[in-house]
C-alpha cells in the first residue's frame, strides 16, 4: 500500500447520493435540562436509530456498493469484526446481494454473532489475537473470492462515515464543533474531511476512552502507540482499539483538533443514563462517551464562542441484558 | 350507568384550539418505523414516539392544555393547581404549572420511589404524601383544594385535558395520513377520548383499539355496554404502572363505548416485557410498561388474525419514564 490517499468532500457527497436511499438521515435530538446544566446548545446526532443500530451502515454500504460495480465485483465481502462493522457489512452485502463473511474471535457475545447471522453472512471464528483474526481474514478472502473491508482504513469507508458530517451540517449549520468518539479513526476523519470543505471553522474533537492518549500523538505529531496494536480497558467495546488506524492518522493530524476528551469508566456511564433517563434514547458506551465529554470540565473552560456543539451519539448496539450499571446481568 | 353520547364531548375545534394553545411548548414528536418489525408481524406499524415528549410522556399535552384553558378563563382568580398522582401526569402538572408560573401540588402515594418524587419535585411543585389507596389519594387532594383554593386538574377524566390528548391524533394522522387503526393504551382513558374525538372526526373510518394489561375486563364492559366494575375503584396488578387504574373515567367511558373498537387487546406482564425488550434492543428507545403494553398488542396474535384491511397501523408509544434502575427484565440493584 503506497502513495497518498486523498479522500475530499465529492467522495463524500458521492457517498450520499449511492448510499441514501438505503440508509436513514437521523434525527437530532437536543434537551433543554442538559444545556441548562452544561451551558451551551447541544445537538445529539442519533445514529443509534441508523440501520444496524449504528453509524457503521454508512461506511460499509458505500464501500460494497463501489465493489458491485466496480470492473470485477468479488462473489463477496470479509472483514474480522463482531461488533457493528460486522454487522454493518453483513447488511450491506444483503443490500447489494453479495455473500459475506465475518470473521469473530472465539470469544465473542453470542448476541453479536446472532445479530451478524439474521443479516445472511456467514460467522468463521477465530483465535483471539490480532494476527490470527488477520490471516483467517486473508484466508476466507482466497478461499472464496471474497474482497476484504476493514472497518476503518479505507477510503470509501471514511468517505461514508463522512455522509454523516455532511448531514449534520445540513441539519444544524450552525455548529461551532462536533465530538466524536473515536476507536480506528473512520468516523471523526470523514466528518473532518466533510467539515473543512463545507465550514472551516467548525472545530472537530476527538472523544476517547482513558489510556488511548491521542493528544499526546496529535501534538508530537508523531503515532507513540507501543506495537503490537492492543485494546484498551474500557467499558466502552465499541472504541477499544489504542491506536488510530494508519490510512486515518494523517488526516487527523491535519485536521481535528489538538486538545482531545478522554473519559473515564464512570464518566462513559454517566453518559449513557443521561441518554436514557432524559433522551430515552438506548445508545451503546462509545455514545455515552460523547455524552461524557459534553458534560466534561474540560469543555465547561473552553471557548464561550463554542455556542452550538454536535454530539455523535454513534450506536445503540448494547446488550440490554448487560447493562453496565447492573451488578450482576439477566439470566446469570 | 352508561350514557350514550351526544355528538363528540371534545370537538375537532377543541382539539385544534389545544394544538394552537401547547404546540409550541411541546414537541412534534417523530413516527418511527421497523422494517424487522413490519416483516414479522405482517403488516406497516407507525409507532409515535411520546416517550421523546417533554416531561417523558404524552401528559404534558393534556396538563398543558388544562392549565393554560384555566389561566384564559380565570385569569388572577386561579391561585394554584392540584392533582394525585405518582406517575406521569404528576410530572406533566407540574410542568405546565411551572411554564404557566402558577403553583402547583401534588399528592403522591408514600410508597411511590424516590425517583418520581424528585422529578416533580424538579418542576418546582410541592408534593404530599398521602396513603397508597385510591381513596386516600382523593381526599388529600381534596383537603388541600379547600385548604390552598388550588385547582384540581384530574388525570384524565375532563375534557381540557382529553383535547390536549387528542393533539396526538392530528400529528400522527399528518405524519401518516394513510393509518387504517390506531392501537392505544388505557388506564382512566384520557388519552383513547381524546384520541378517538378527534381522528373519527378527521378520518370516521379508522378503528381506534383500546390495549389493556390483563385484569381490567374492558372488553366484557364495552360489549354489554355497561360498567362492570367493582367499587370501590381498584388496581390492576401490572407491572405497568401507568395503567393500573381498572376503571375508565365517568367521561372517558361513554366516548370509549362510542368511538373504540369492541375488541380490546389484553396483555400479560410477560407481553409487555417482551414488547419494552423489542423497542430497547430493536428501536433503541426506552419505553415503560404502558408502551411496551401496545407494542405487545401490535405483536399479537389477535392482530394477526385481524382483518388484512388494516394495512397501516398506528402505535402509540405513550411514556418512557421507566426506572432504569428498575428495568423489569434485570435484577434489581440494592441501592
Amino acid at each position: 500500500m503506497s502513495g497518498r490517499l486523498t479522500i475530499t468532500v465529492n467522495d463524500i457527497l458521492k457517498a450520499k447520493n449511492r448510499i441514501h436511499s438505503c440508509v436513514h438521515t437521523t434525527p437530532v435530538f437536543t434537551s433543554s435540562t442538559f444545556d441548562e446544566s452544561y451551558g451551551r446548545k447541544f445537538y445529539f446526532k442519533a445514529e443509534n436509530l441508523q440501520k444496524t443500530g449504528s453509524f457503521k451502515a454508512r461506511g460499509a454500504l458505500n464501500a460494497v456498493t463501489l465493489l458491485k460495480e466496480g470492473e470485477s465485483p468479488p462473489k463477496g465481502v470479509v472483514t474480522h469484526s463482531s461488533g457493528n462493522h460486522g454487522q454493518a457489512l453483513a447488511w450491506a452485502a444483503r443490500m447489494r446481494g453479495l455473500q459475506c463473511a465475518v470473521v469473530a474471535p472465539n470469544n465473542s457475545p453470542n448476541v453479536k454473532l446472532d445479530a451478524i447471522r439474521e443479516y445472511g453472512a456467514d460467522i468463521v471464528i477465530c483465535d483471539p489475537t490480532p494476527t490470527s483474526r488477520q490471516e483467517t481474514c486473508d484466508r476466507i478472502g482466497r478461499e472464496r473470492g471474497f474482497h476484504f473491508v476493514p472497518p476503518y482504513d479505507h477510503p470509501d469507508v471514511i468517505a461514508g462515515q463522512g455522509t454523516l458530517g455532511a448531514e449534520f451540517l445540513e441539519q444544524i449549520p450552525e455548529l461551532d464543533a462536533i465530538l466524536v468518539p473515536t476507536s480506528g479513526g473512520g468516523m471523526v476523519s470523514g466528518i473532518a474531511i466533510a467539515a473543512k470543505a463545507l465550514k472551516p471553522d467548525l472545530k472537530v474533537f476527538i472523544v476517547e476512552p482513558n489510556g488511548k492518549d491521542v493528544e499526546k500523538c496529535l501534538r508530537a505529531g508523531e503515532r507513540l502507540w507501543p506495537n503490537p496494536p492492543r485494546f484498551l480497558e474500557t467499558i466502552a467495546d465499541g472504541i477499544r482499539l489504542q491506536q488510530l488506524g494508519h490510512v486515518t492518522w494523517p488526516i487527523i493530524r491535519e485536521l481535528v483538533q489538538k486538545d482531545v476528551f478522554s473519559v473515564t469508566d464512570d464518566e462513559i456511564m454517566k453518559g449513557m443514563r443521561f441518554a436514557f433517563e432524559r433522551m430515552k434514547l438506548v445508545v451503546e458506551a462509545a455514545s455515552g462517551a460523547g455524552i461524557a465529554a459534553a458534560m466534561s470540565e474540560r469543555l465547561r473552560q473552553m471557548d464561550a464562542g463554542l455556542r452550538h456543539v454536535g454530539v455523535i451519539l454513534c450506536g445503540g448496539n448494547t446488550d440490554i441484558d448487560r447493562l453496565p450499571w447492573y451488578p450482576t446481568p439477566a439470566h446469570s | 350507568m352508561a350514557s350514550t353520547l351526544n355528538g363528540f364531548p371534545v370537538t375537532l375545534d377543541d382539539v385544534t384550539s389545544a394544538r394552537d394553545r401547547i404546540l409550541r411548548h411541546l414537541h412534534y414528536t417523530p413516527v418511527l418505523t421497523s422494517s424487522t418489525f413490519d416483516s414479522k408481524y405482517g403488516r406497516k406499524f407507525y409507532f409515535k414516539a411520546e416517550n421523546f415528549q417533554k416531561t417523558g410522556s404524552f401528559k404534558s399535552r393534556g396538563a398543558l392544555n388544562a392549565v393554560t384553558k384555566l389561566v384564559e378563563e380565570k385569569q388572577e382568580r386561579v391561585v394554584g393547581v392540584t392533582t394525585h398522582s405518582s406517575g406521569n401526569h404528576g410530572q406533566a402538572l407540574a410542568w405546565a404549572a411551572q411554564h404557566c408560573g402558577l403553583p402547583c401540588n401534588v399528592i403522591v402515594p408514600r410508597n411511590t420511589p424516590t425517583v418520581k418524587i424528585d422529578a416533580i419535585k424538579g418542576y418546582g411543585a410541592d408534593v404530599t404524601l398521602c396513603e397508597p389507596n385510591p381513596t386516600s389519594r382523593a381526599e388529600t387532594c381534596a383537603a388541600i383544594c379547600s385548604e390552598k383554593n388550588y385547582v384540581y386538574i384530574p388525570s384524565a377524566d375532563h375534557y381540557d385535558v382529553m383535547a390536549g390528548q387528542g393533539t396526538i391524533a392530528l400529528e400522527f394522522l399528518e405524519q401518516v395520513p394513510m393509518l387504517d387503526a390506531i392501537l392505544v393504551a388505557a388506564s382512566a382513558g384520557g388519552m383513547v377520548s381524546g384520541i378517538a374525538c378527534a381522528a373519527k372526526q378527521l378520518k370516521p373510518e379508522i378503528k381506534i383499539f383500546v390495549v389493556e394489561p390483563f385484569g381490567k375486563d374492558l372488553e366484557r364492559c364495552l360489549r354489554e355496554g355497561k360498567r362492570l366494575w367493582p367499587e370501590p375503584p381498584q388496581y390492576v396488578d401490572t407491572i405497568a404502572e401507568g395503567i393500573r387504574i381498572q376503571q375508565l373515567g365517568k367521561l372517558a367511558f361513554p366516548i370509549v363505548l362510542s368511538l373504540a373498537e369492541k375488541e380490546v387487546f389484553t396483555t400479560t406482564n410477560a407481553q409487555i416485557v417482551e414488547g419494552m425488550r423489542f423497542a430497547f434492543e430493536r428501536m433503541k428507545v426506552v419505553i415503560e410498561g404502558a408502551s411496551g403494553a401496545v407494542i405487545a398488542a401490535a405483536m399479537s396474535k389477535r392482530l394477526r388474525r385481524m382483518d388484512g384491511r388494516l394495512r397501516h397501523v398506528g402505535v402509540i408509544l405513550c411514556g418512557g419514564n421507566v426506572d432504569i434502575d428498575h428495568i423489569p427484565w434485570l435484577p434489581t440493584r440494592e441501592a
